[in-house]
């Protein structure tokens, strides 16, 4: 706890407003006299972050002001020294819900994140992308303080290991989006089926350019997290059709999918998404409103195995997959072969158009 | 129903001057609103906490943002043009806005408090605001150690 100041001022006059009253002058600040608490959180609540640091090492009721105040907070801005900035702040800001870290070189280090999780038990979301210095203590720590923890962007920390990530997803139950993107040594089998283990509320994972995983991995996730929304597999060369069919048949509210340079995805994944959908519709028929468009987003790009009537049939079962230049959402780039492939829209604009030579994409 | 019948209020501010306002206009300050409509109208109101510099500047506003027949832009124009006054006069203004609980002024002036702010050190910081530091010695020293770029 903050030990009062040598002038014997504290907290409550922030509370107190100043101003003579009635008769000769003007009001004046004076020294015992302060701006009201919701008076000074109102305009904080309009600056920059760096303003914020700067406020609170104004006087002692200013920081105590915006600790209470302050729920969100972001340092990326701080491009030398953040480590330190993180160190001296963090003690203050105890009641954080998002906190974004983001890094251009890595700056951070396990005592900031360890420091992090002992005062910050209200944590959120927390971004701490491309802090490749940082060790696997800096997950124990996180599981250990932050069991709030929704939103957790751990992308290009590249020294974070798969005991220790699933060791997290153990005590962070509540994770609803991941990004794991360049996490090469964290994303395998062993981590993926902690994760369906655990972590099933999740919505939304970014495995992309993790390599070190295979179909067991996704099946895992697959059968533990019903409710993804969003799955990144770019660049993760070891799927196959197997991991799309099983997320075909257990994640029914998926969105987003992105398989790029899934070289081994061959056409019967396809199928299975298409059927799947189909599936869907058959269950909802009677209730439309519940009728969902499936999947809005989907990357195949460099699946060059792939064959027009599969992707055609995908697009035919998913309204929401748009070839169209407004609205480009099946991104083919690389598959020569796919030019033909088109959504509905496309076709009534082809057909309503004078005929001009199709301009491929 | 004519415009000579509006009802109007006298302000009168902590030095004892009185402003005559229409109603309509005053009643953008909820704080006068509430008196309005609760029938605790004395005649004149008496703002304790407002001096009559600053009521004249806050009433200058009111009647601007009261006036139907101007457009939105030129209010923003106006706004542009009423901020731009000594730093001291807009935390009056702002105290003000605050007990009179007149939000789009307060709109207006914490914006601007805030866009001033930006680039201010914590020296600076407590200047313009007039705030006496209460760190002890050794708090300053280790606070403009760990970051010596909010002290610049």
């Amino acid at each position: 706890m903050r030990e009062t100041n040598t002038l014997g001022l504290c907290s409550e006059n922030m509370l107190i407003f100043g101003g003579g009253a009635g008769g000769g002058g003007r009001p004046r600040i004076s020294e015992s006299n302060d701006i009201p608490v919701e008076l000074l959180l109102r305009i904080i609540s309009l600056v920059h972050d760096p303003t914020v640091v700067v406020a609170s090492g104004v006087r002692h009721g200013w920081r105590d002001a915006i600790s209470w105040g302050i729920t969100h907070l972001s340092l990326s801005w701080c491009k030398k020294n953040m480590n330190n900035l993180v160190l001296s702040l963090v003690p203050n800001f105890t009641i954080l819900q998002v906190l974004i870290l983001r890094q251009d070189t890595p700056e951070l280090q396990d005592n900031a994140v360890e420091t992090i999780a002992s005062y910050c038990h209200d944590l959120q979301e927390l971004d701490l992308s491309k802090s490749f210095r940082l060790t696997d203590q800096s997950l124990y720590a996180l599981a250990h303080g932050c069991l709030d923890l929704m939103n957790l962007n751990i992308s290009g920390c590249s020294a974070f290991s798969d005991m220790a990530l699933a060791y997290l997803s153990g005590f962070c139950r509540k994770l609803k989006i991941l990004n794991l993107c360049g996490c090469v040594k964290a994303a395998t089998d062993i981590a993926l089926k902690a994760i369906g283990f655990n972590f099933n509320q999740l919505q939304s994972l970014n495995l992309g350019w993790c390599d070190h995983f295979g179909d067991d991995g996704v099946k895992s996730l697959a059968y533990g997290c019903p409710d993804l929304r969003a799955l990144d597999l770019c660049g993760c060369l070891l799927i196959t059709d197997e991991s799309v069919i099983a997320l075909a048949n257990n994640c029914l509210h998926l969105k987003s999918l992105d398989l790029y340079y899934c070289q081994s995805i061959t056409d019967r994944a396809m199928y299975s998404l298409a059927q799947s959908q189909l599936k869907n519709k058959h269950e909802t028929w009677n209730s439309p409103k519940n009728m969902d468009e499936g999947l809005t987003n989907l990357n195949i790009s460099q699946c060059t195995a792939l064959t027009p009537p599969a992707v055609q049939a995908l697009c035919d079962s998913f309204p929401a997959l748009h070839t169209c230049p407004g609205r480009h959402s099946l991104i083919i780039s690389g598959c020569l072969n796919l030019m033909s492939v088109h959504c509905a829209c496309a076709v009534q604009a082809h057909r309503a158009a004078v005929v001009l030579p199709h301009l491929a994409h | 129903m004519s415009s000579s019948e509006e009802r109007k209020l006298i302000l009168k501010s902590s030095d004892n001057e009185e402003f005559v306002v229409k109603e309509s206009s005053a009643v953008q300050c909820l704080t006068i609103k509430n008196l309005v409509e609760d029938r605790c109208v004395s005649d004149p109101i008496p703002l304790a906490n407002v001096d009559s510099k600053i009521l004249a500047l806050v009433i200058e506003f009111m009647e601007k943002h009261a006036e139907t027949t101007l457009s939105n832009s030129e209010k923003k124009e106006f706004d542009v043009e009423f901020v731009k006054k000594p730093f001291d006069d807009l935390l009056e203004l702002i105290l003000a806005a605050n007990y009179l609980d007149f939000r789009e002024l307060m709109d207006v002036l914490c914006n601007t408090c805030a866009k001033q702010m930006e680039n201010w050190s914590v020296e600076e910081v407590r200047e313009k605001f007039n705030i006496q530091n209460d760190y002890t010695v050794e708090e300053e020293k280790a606070a403009r150690a760990e970051n010596p770029w909010a002290f610049e």
